[in-house]
């Protein structure tokens, strides 16, 4: 069980500031619990032996000195699963339609290495949306990045690419796994 | 000295502990190293360099992610800078930042870059032939040349005394094959060579004198040479990336190894697999490979054929041999040919009265004279078979090959460098991998042999890390000068130098540093011009000339040139080509805009083209700019009043820059003659329009219209003559028929 601190010295904008910590790793996930009872999560953004940033995902709202800081001793990790196609998830990745929690199948670090450009593979592959205007002039490729841009007033372009662009690649495969 | 400072170093070596971290910087406590000594950081011993010392504690840039690495873990001080190896293997590899192979990453750690794995630069596997050029007892300086190593069929490797060493009489002297470590030559002080040398990265290795940068890198980009030439050593900016593009016809035969002969057309429609479409392109991914006959070596074996291609051309060279042997290729298709020895040679290049080899099943390796061979333009569809490993197949005998569009790989192809060392700097991974995949597939104009050959690749893609991305183009820059002093001419492509300077930045602002402009640190155009002052022309510590010629690719964000990465970057380099979008949706290409683009070469570099070339080079150039400059006056008179009111000598200003534009700067990369055009020919070219200007203005002023002018059947012929392969002959028709339709319009 890792050990509770009270030790906050300094809270500013999304940044709370811990002294007389153990030593605690780089970008490692920290639990902050208020006096109310409610729990904040936040992450490491400098470690030093002397104090510890810590940067609050849900703002720093309610938090005052008195309040509780917990370093859980990993990087922040996600609980994957084939499951999760069909779920509602929150940021965070826990479910949010009510539905069960999900049994992972693997937890994986949300920062994932670089991919070695030696065994990348030229993507090559069309993605077709239905939109003739992405598919005639601004083709869509696997493997790529694909920014979309949106201005004030103008809908999600998201939501209608999205749909089309499921449709399109047809069912993932046995594997579990997409090419895209 | 140096061997006693060094042991006085190691007895220096000491651990101390993490105080800090944040992100790539982390901050130890207890050390006491030297600047820019490399540091193994925390328990999985990531490297990292220092970059600043405050009393006790030491500021470390790690060149891998930290995250999890905690205060109080263990920090090793190695006690010497960040080093690369230098020596035969060099050539033909693909490293990351630091100087770690990537296709050993990939099979130490997968397809993902781990932390903590250490890699040697140089493989101790291979054995090289080493040939001693110094005798027993023979003095040898530092940076002299004691021996050579065959590292590519093309590149003669010369073994050196480190610059670093103190040099002496040879003591002892080896010949035979040697693994990279193993001692060479025993010096009688105790210096050791090795085939393997070890140099900081950055530290610029000394030379015995820096020469002026008077001879030209020849291109062969009419645009390049001819109007913005750069010099051997010297620096040059280019703003933006690049792109690619790609062969048999379809009657070609393809000898499967189960069942005989195939036309290749009929394989890729009955092929299974997974179909990639782009315009003009298809390329099918074989769900079942097709076994084939393949040449490796002199060795007719059989190898799996992965993935079909079809494509288009714009011409096709046609082969007839004694034997009736029939081939149709691209014109720069390699075909083996048999002379000494068999050497793989473009079609285009190939007479009647060659022989080229035929490996058959039958006949084994048989040899067949070429009887007829021509050229026929015109738009086909072309195929191809990719056979890995050794990249060609059994049919007509014929090997795959892949053309390029624009400019970085016309320039590493083309430039008259022996070495290229090409650095994907914080590009994308999958542009990197474009460049990974296609440059060693790319085949040297010079000497038939892969490019790669003469290559060294550095790749260090936008999700590496961003540390190792500041070293990397110090790594780049020490092979590129480890060549130099063998005596080549090198060149160096950085691309892009603008995520080089944001990695800066990265670090900068992680120490706290005070921001200059857009967030750069203030030493930024320090840096900068640290690293294109190491490009130069040099006589080397052994004698031998050779050269660094630095173009470094900027990517300023949204286009603009006024950013402090370019306007560092301009403020040092001496030739500026400006890729221009509005150019490139027209079509023409090299996308080189004439009016922004500049160089500071053409000065020095009038002398060696006067003697080499044509006196006349420097004054056709003047002309050439005043005429592009004249018509972009004239183009806003146009663009008020209309073409028609002009006055017929203005007229014909007009007609002459757009002959100009289309006929000389335009030049087709994936055309077999025009896509390397000599110095020679460049001039021949530009001096023909000129003929056809000067006479064309004595014309319209005997009142011949402009259009009769224009309309000559000479001024058509002059735009296609680029492409012939006869470029001499049809230039001189060309010309006498210039004449003579001149005189009829009453002009001589």
């Amino acid at each position: 069980m890792p050990t509770e601190y009270r030790t906050i010295t300094e809270i500013a904008g999304p940044l709370i500031f811990v002294e007389k910590t153990e030593w605690v790793g780089y970008g490692e996930l920290v639990e902050v619990g208020l006096p109310d009872g409610t729990r904040k999560r936040g992450q490491v953004l400098d470690s030093s032996k002397d104090i510890v940033v810590v940067q609050v995902f849900e703002g720093t709202a309610g938090i005052d000195r008195q309040s509780t800081v917990k370093f859980l001793g990993e990087t922040i990790k996600l609980n994957v699963s084939r499951d999760m196609l069909g779920r509602i998830l929150s940021g965070a990745g826990e479910p949010i339609d009510g539905g069960p929690p999900i049994v992972p199948e693997k937890r994986v670090e949300i920062t994932g290495s670089a991919i070695n450009p030696y065994s990348r593979e030229h993507p090559a592959e069309f993605i077709q949306t239905g939109i003739s205007t992405i598919d005639g002039l601004n083709t869509l490729v696997r493997g790529q990045k694909l920014p979309l841009f949106s201005g004030a007033g103008l809908p999600s372009p998201m939501k209608r690419l999205g749909c089309s662009w499921t449709t399109s690649r047809g069912p993932v495969p046995s594997d579990g796994r997409s090419s895209s | 000295m140096a061997v006693k400072q060094r042991e006085k170093r190691v007895a220096g070596k000491g651990t101390g502990e993490i105080f800090r971290v944040a992100g790539p910087v982390v901050t130890a406590t207890g050390l006491r190293p030297r600047m820019y000594d490399v540091q193994f950081v925390g328990e999985e011993q990531l490297l990292g360099e220092v970059i600043q010392i405050m009393g006790d504690k030491t500021v470390i840039q790690v060149y891998e992610d930290t995250s999890g690495v905690k205060p109080g873990e263990a920090v090793l001080d190695t006690g010497a800078p960040l080093v690369v190896e230098l020596g035969p293997g060099l050539l033909g590899s693909i490293y990351d930042g630091v100087q770690r192979p990537l296709p050993i990453l990939q099979k130490v750690m997968g397809d993902f870059i781990l932390r903590g794995v250490k890699s040697p630069g140089l493989t101790r596997e291979k054995s090289w032939r080493f040939n001693p050029r110094v005798k027993q007892c023979q003095a040898v300086a530092p940076g002299e040349v004691v021996g050579t190593v065959q590292e590519a069929k093309n590149v003669e490797h010369r073994i050196m005394v480190p610059p670093n060493f103190r040099g002496g009489k040879v003591a002892q002297l080896k010949e035979g094959t040697f693994k990279v470590d193993e001692v060479v030559v025993q010096l009688d002080n105790g210096e050791q060579v090795k085939l393997v040398q070890t140099w900081p990265v950055r530290k610029a290795r000394p030379v015995r004198e820096r020469l002026m940068p008077t001879i030209p890198l020849v291109t062969g980009q009419r645009v390049l040479d001819f109007l913005f030439p750069i010099a051997k050593g010297g620096t040059a900016a280019i703003p933006g990336g690049f792109g690619t593009g790609k062969c048999v016809t379809g009657d070609t035969f393809v000898h499967t190894v189960e069942g005989g002969r195939h036309r290749i057309k009929d394989l890729f429609t009955k092929a299974k697999g997974t179909m990639t479409r782009n315009p003009n392109e298809t390329t099918i991914h074989l769900s079942e490979p097709i076994e084939v006959f393949s040449l490796e070596g002199q060795r007719v074996t059989t190898r799996m054929a992965t993935h079909l291609y079809r494509g288009l051309t714009e011409g096709l060279v046609s082969i007839r041999t004694k034997n009736r042997r029939h081939l149709s290729v691209t014109p720069v298709h390699k075909l083996f040919r048999v002379r000494d020895r068999i050497e793989e040679v473009p079609a285009i290049l190939l007479r009647p009265g060659d022989s080229i080899a035929i490996p058959d099943v039958t006949e084994g390796l048989a040899s067949d004279r070429i009887v007829e061979a021509s050229y026929h333009p015109g738009a086909s569809l072309v195929y191809d078979l990719t056979v890995p490993g050794s990249h060609n197949f059994l049919g007509g005998n014929l090997p795959t090959f892949l053309h390029n569009t624009v400019t970085e790989q016309q320039l590493s192809k083309w430039c008259d460098a022996q070495v290229v060392i090409y650095i994907g700097c914080g590009e994308r991974g999958n542009e990197m991998t474009e460049v990974l995949s296609t440059f060693p597939k790319l085949i040297d104009p010079y000497t038939g042999a892969p490019l790669m050959e003469r290559m060294s690749l550095i790749a260090n893609t936008s999700n590496m890390p961003v540390a190792a991305r500041e070293a990397s183009v110090y790594t780049g820059m020490t092979l590129a000068e480890y060549y130099r002093d063998m005596g080549y001419n090198v060149a160096l492509m950085a691309d892009s130098t603008s995520r080089w300077a944001e990695a800066m930045r990265e670090i900068s602002s992680r120490l706290e540093e005070m921001p200059g402009e857009e967030g750069f640190p203030a030493y930024l155009s320090a840096r900068l011009s640290e690293f294109y002052e190491r490009a130069g022309r040099a006589k080397t510590l052994s004698g031998l000339e050779g050269s660094v010629s630095v173009v470094g690719a900027v990517s300023p964000s949204g286009g603009d040139f006024s950013e402090p990465v370019t306007q560092g970057t301009l403020r040092i380099v001496k030739v500026f080509w400006a890729l221009d979008t509005a150019l490139r949706a027209r079509r023409h290409f090299p996308a080189i805009n004439w009016l922004q683009s500049y160089s500071l070469y053409t000065q020095i570099l009038e002398d060696w083209f006067r003697k080499n070339v044509n006196e006349e080079w420097p004054r056709l150039r003047s002309w050439t700019q005043r005429t592009l400059q004249e018509e972009a006056e004239l183009e806003e008179i146009v663009r008020l009043v209309g073409a028609d009111a002009l006055p017929p000598d203005q007229q014909l200003t007009l007609e002459v820059a757009r002959m100009i534009r289309e006929i000389f700067l335009q030049q087709n990369a994936y055309h077999a003659v025009d896509t390397f055009c000599p110095p020679e020919r460049q001039f021949k070219l530009i001096s023909a329009i000129k003929k056809y200007s000067d006479l064309g203005q004595k014309a319209v002023k005997l009142d011949v219209p402009t259009k009769d002018v224009a309309s000559l059947k000479s001024r058509e012929l002059l735009t296609r003559v680029k492409y012939e392969s006869e470029f001499d002959k049809e230039l001189t028709n060309t010309l006498t028929q210039m004449d003579e339709e001149f005189k009829r319009l009453g002009a001589t």
